[in-house]
């Protein structure tokens, strides 16, 4: 670039930042750096081009320049000249709004682009992270949350807890407990609730409706839909599901710069609402190996998948259940064809016919 | 090393000193192109570059103030900001979701423990929003330099957090009556606190002269309030759900009709947002045309012009920017979606298809359609931030005098900063 000292070319104000006042000065490029000069060539200024600094970066749109100098802090330099501003430019590079993009954001292009490929190494290795702290939660925590949970979900609505009634899901959650491996007891609530439902919460807690148990079949099928919601349980997917939620709405507070309230929240809501279809399948191969274990066919659960699945597409009854069981529904067929395709076992009804009887009537007043 | 700049400071005559300054807007150029490149590195960086890019329009804005021609200096960081974000994140919202979390957990989300946790914190961040106020325009003054000389704020953060929180608590119970005199107060700490170089700012407002323009606004907004319920349900037909409750059963709503309400909130919000917006404007525009002439430094005080007419052409027109831009990023991501789908072709096509039932497609992809627009809402916010501040310092004048040789640079003005628990608090997260 030509370098020319002698007069310096453009006009421009300094301030010594010691006081708020300002001196018309002349400013020029030096080969040593910006040279500023006031009366007398004697006194002029040199500020090495490497240690100048510019309030704002600058930009192909720059009509002038406010130039500052790391060793004389406070000092500052107007000029108020766009050609000024670009020679500065040439003459400094570090100064123009690409070096200083460049310097912000790349850092955090590399911090994304790790984040990112570590992301898809913990889904490529199907690892958890949400399920592996989720295991790591103490029981007592587990519990306070499933019966938080299980309160928020039956507020207002009776327990049903007829004497047989209760005998009877004591004997089916014993006998499909054979198959449940360690020391895992499930605790087993049926409220006074006409939807047709069924869902796990955190602490091997587990709810079902009157209105599953009246519309179902046979024993069987509320069997299968027991063993299922167990199924979620001994995975531990009500604990993940929360761990996931919580480490979701944190991410996204972190990454939306605190800004992310709401949207954050819808985001959460939208993690919360189901399992994933992986979740589900691994709920109905445990849910599968414990009617195995127990001796209990899945004829019942295949049925009771096809009639639900009719009522769903009929859109008859009540449009805005939710039901555990069916959630992933565009899968459905699929989940038959697989229970189906189970190799046959020699099975004893789920229930027997009095204790079945006594279920279906769990929820009547007792005289 | 020596100081030449006494030799220029001797050699050169101040320029006209008590000058009578001029203050201008130079509009900024680029802005536009700005807000892309920042609104496109927030995704690239997962949100960080968030705080650099806040940090560079805020340069801009700075630059485009200008007194006697010379430009404002804004010298903060992005470095600064995220720290402060980091700060207030790492030592108060974690460890309160955890503690929220885990009282609802341990006492049920509905017990009175719970309860009174929930109402303690609800005052604390009352009280804690006045002093982050406070510290977040301290922070801001502290990185605004005009010829060197930095601007301060040299109060305590606590009094202006606790006249903030106790003023605050008594706007219901005055029914909102007791807002000019609050505005007036805290206007008359900040100004008060504030500093360029040595030299005070002093404000000699009374809240008097506000309470005329704040009568009509309250009566009107008042009438307003009175006639909402009944506009609402005129134009979005309320569904007859309180029949049911006739059974003595609580009914849940039917999914129609809870589409209906929630239309009908959103149309109420929507609309007390428009109506506060312009029957505020006589009042917002009086308050600051009030709080300018009451404003002085040195010999010099300020004349605002600003009209209501004007507040609300701002408003109006910054809020269909907006959305006109959130519009145009949506269409042109979609866009580029489906260009993408499209290329990919038939073996993402059936991939997703296998899990996706064809009717579902539109549903799936909605709900990140909906988020990307309420988030491209702010992509162009640093050109509505740029329009509202022009037209705020554009019909802002300087009357009177300034003594600019007689402005000196405070003490600790070249004191390296950010160190110590103090200084660390000092941080925009707002
Ligand atoms: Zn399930």
């Amino acid at each position: 670039m030509p370098y020319e000292t002698d007069p310096p070319a453009f006009d421009g104000r300094y301030s010594d930042g010691k006081t708020a006042a300002a001196y018309n000065v002349r400013v020029g490029f030096s080969p040593r750096g910006l040279l500023i000069r006031g009366h007398n060539a004697a006194d002029d200024l040199i500020w090495p081009y490497g240690a100048l600094a510019t309030a704002e970066p600058i930009s192909s749109h720059a009509v002038d320049a406010l130039v500052s100098y790391r060793h004389q802090p406070g000092a500052s330099l107007f000029v108020p000249n766009g050609t000024f501003a670009r020679q500065l430019a040439e003459a400094a590079p570090h100064l123009t709004t690409r070096a200083a993009r460049r310097r912000a954001a790349t850092p955090w292009l590399w911090t994304a682009a790790a984040v990112l490929v570590l992301v898809a190494g913990v889904f490529a290795l199907q690892l958890s992270p949400a399920r592996a702290i989720a295991g790591l939660m103490p029981d007592g925590l587990r519990n306070s949350l499933g019966n938080q949970t299980l309160r928020s979900m039956t507020s207002g609505k009776k327990v049903c807890e007829t004497p047989a009634g209760r005998r009877a899901v004591e004997n089916l959650a014993a006998r499909l407990a054979t198959g449940v491996p360690g020391e895992t007891t499930f605790e087993i609530t049926v409220v006074d609730w006409g939807l047709i439902n069924a869902f796990a919460t955190p602490g091997n807690k587990i709810v079902l409706t009157r209105g599953l148990i009246e519309k179902a079949g046979s024993a069987d099928e509320i069997a299968g839909v027991l063993a299922h919601e167990m199924g979620h349980g001994i995975e531990m997917h009500p604990e993940t599901s929360i761990v996931r939620a919580i480490g979701l709405s944190a991410a996204v507070e972190l990454l939306m710069g605190g800004g992310g309230g709401t949207v954050g929240n819808i985001g959460v809501m939208l993690a919360q609402l189901s399992y994933s279809r992986q979740a589900e399948a691994e709920a109905d191969d445990v849910a599968l190996k414990l009617m195995r274990d127990a001796g209990i066919a899945t004829d019942g659960l295949t049925d009771f998948f096809k009639r639900m699945n009719k009522l769903e597409r009929s859109g008859d009854g009540d449009s805005n259940r939710t039901f555990d069981v069916l959630r992933s529904h565009p899968q459905t067929a699929d989940r038959i064809r697989r229970i189906s395709a189970q190799e046959k076992y020699p099975s004893k009804p789920a229930l027997k016919p009095a204790d079945w009887r006594a279920l279906k009537t769990i929820c009547a007043v007792p005289d | 090393m020596t100081t030449p700049a006494r030799t220029i400071e001797k050699s050169g005559a101040p320029q006209r000193p008590g000058t009578s300054p001029h203050l201008s807007w130079l509009h900024p150029l680029g802005l536009i192109s700005l807000s892309v490149y920042n609104f496109v590195m927030r995704f690239l960086t997962l949100g960080i570059h968030h705080f650099w890019g806040k940090n560079e329009v805020r340069k801009r804005i700075w630059s485009s103030i200008r007194v006697e021609g010379e430009p404002l200096e804004y010298t903060g960081t992005g470095a600064e900001l995220f720290r402060g974000f980091l700060v207030i994140f790492g030592i108060v919202f974690l460890p309160v979701m955890l503690a929220t979390f885990s009282v609802a957990v341990f006492f049920g989300p509905d017990s009175g423990i719970s309860k009174g946790f929930q109402g303690g914190l609800y005052l604390a961040f009352l009280l804690l929003t006045g002093v982050a106020i406070y510290r977040a325009q301290r922070y801001r003054l502290s990185r605004t330099r005009w010829r060197g000389i930095r601007a301060s704020l040299v109060g305590s953060s606590l009094k202006y957090g606790w006249t903030y929180f106790w003023t605050m608590l008594l706007v219901p119970v005055t029914l909102g009556w007791i807002s000019p005199w609050r505005a007036t107060r805290l206007q008359r700490i900040t100004t008060d606190d504030m500093r360029f170089g040595t030299t005070a700012f002093s404000f000699t407002a009374s809240s008097r002269p506000l309470y005329g323009p704040f009568a009509t606004f309250w009566l009107l907004m008042v009438a307003f309030l009175a006639a909402l319920p009944f506009l609402v349900t005129a134009i979005v037909p309320w569904p007859d759900m309180f029949a049911a409750s006739e059974t003595g059963e609580f009914k849940p709503p039917r999914p129609e009709d809870m589409a209906r309400i929630v239309v009908g909130v959103y149309f109420a919000l929507f609309l007390l947002g428009v109506v506060y917006m312009i029957l505020s404007a006589w009042y917002r525009a009086a308050m600051i045309r009030h709080f300018s002439r009451h404003t002085h430094i040195d010999g010099l005080s300020f004349a605002s012009t600003v009209t209501p007419g004007g507040l609300m052409w701002i408003t109006v027109s910054n809020f269909l920017l907006l959305v006109a831009g959130a519009v145009v990023a949506t269409a042109t991501l979609a866009a580029i979606g489906l260009f993408i789908w499209t290329l990919a072709g038939a073996g993402l096509g059936s991939a997703i298809g296998d899990s996706i039932p064809p009717e579902q497609i539109g549903g799936v992809l909605g709900v990140p359609m909906v988020l990307l627009f309420f988030l491209a809402m702010g992509m162009l916010l640093p050109v509505a931030q740029a329009r509202s501040t022009g037209y705020l310092v554009s019909h802002l004048r300087l009357d009177g005098t300034l003594d600019t040789a007689a402005i000196e640079a405070s003490a600790e003005q070249n004191i390296k900063r950010g160190e110590g628990l103090a200084q660390a608090f000092d941080i925009d997260a707002l």
